[in-house]
């Protein structure tokens, strides 16, 4: 497990209250929707085989395995 | 046999087609000012075709894509047949886009051209109105110009695909005001309906309800507020809108 990308979200172009301003403005969010904040510049590429693990301070560490999409295990 | 789904005497009901009238599952006729009109089917996931009439591209100054150009819309788009699509008053290029809507029936994963009609269950008309004003181009994320609120129409009815016989061979037309404004055949698709399913399949799982808006022919003319707007696919139904302005659509 190696450290890839290490970035804040105090560096966000557009905060959170300006994303649901601008997106609310021509469209109705509703419960359950989600908003993907979008991601720092330059991520790192992953490759089958790679156990990515995505961590945001006080939300959660969320573990993923990349899988071959073709002749790899199926799903 | 056509379906659909409506709010009627308080209650939400699905109801079909018989002999040119509207029945609710348990029998009763109402007549069509008794209705309001839901989308025909609870959608899944939405896919929308740019691009996909050559006369179409060129209208508007692109050229055809080489593979499909697909995009995704939300939920909060979709309204029913009779209802009010929302104009920004500061818009100048808002547009209808009269559509075959092809509705999967079952789970799809890899599937062949030969094949492909097996996993569509039916088929409806869209009105997918689009706010060009707000059209970067056409590889750029479009919400603004294409998922707000109400800008997509869809129905009345759902017609089995066992009801049509080619699906690849229907007339598409819209009226403005009654007036005849756009004219086309889903005979000029670039990309076809089975070639659509296999595409989209072939990188990622289609399943039941989900909705695919197979483009729009040549024929784009503005619309305004107060204009009604009927979208008519041959032998499918046709799906009437009509276009308010913010004021209409205002919070206290």
């Amino acid at each position: 497990m190696k450290k890839v990308l290490d970035k804040n979200t105090k560096n966000f172009v557009r905060s959170v209250p300006r994303l649901l301003t601008e997106v609310t403005a021509f469209m109705t969010l509703h419960q359950g929707d989600v908003l993907l904040a979008g991601v720092p510049l330059f991520g790192p590429k992953a490759k089958a085989g790679d156990i990515v693990r995505t961590e945001i301070e006080h939300i959660g560490t969320l573990e993923n395995i990349v899988v071959e999409e073709n002749g790899g295990a199926s799903l | 046999m056509k379906q659909g789904r409506v709010a009627c005497y308080g209650a939400l009901h699905d109801v079909m087609l018989i002999n040119d009238k509207i029945q609710l599952a348990d029998g009763r006729i109402v007549a069509e000012k008794d209705v309001v009109w839901l989308p025909p089917i609870e959608a899944n996931t939405v896919f929308v075709l740019g691009l996909n009439y050559a006369d179409h591209a060129s209208e508007i100054s692109f050229s055809p894509p080489k593979e499909p150009l697909v995009f995704l819309k939300g939920p909060n788009t979709l309204i029913g047949h009779n209802a009010y699509t929302r104009r920004p008053d500061d818009a100048q290029f808002m547009h209808y886009e009269c559509e075959l809507a092809v509705v999967i029936g079952k789970t799809a994963r890899t599937v062949n051209l030969e094949e492909a009609y097996d996993y569509v269950k039916g088929y409806t008309v869209a009105n997918d109105y689009v706010i060009r004003d707000y059209l970067e181009n056409y590889y750029r994320p479009n919400l603004m110009a294409k998922n707000r609120d109400t800008l997509t129409p869809i129905g009345p009815w759902f017609v089995p695909k066992e009801d049509v016989q080619d699906p690849m061979n229907l007339k598409l037309r819209t009226y403005v005001n009654g007036n005849l404004t756009q004219e086309g055949t889903t005979k000029d698709m670039v990309f076809d309906i089975p070639y659509l399913i296999a595409y989209l399949s072939s990188f990622m799982t289609l399943n039941e309800n989900d909705i695919i808006l197979t483009g729009t022919p040549k024929g784009t003319v503005h619309v305004y507020e107060g204009d009604e707007v009927i979208t008519e696919v041959e032998g499918i139904g046709s799906l009437r809108s009509t276009i308010k302005s913010d004021t209409f659509f205002a919070r206290i």
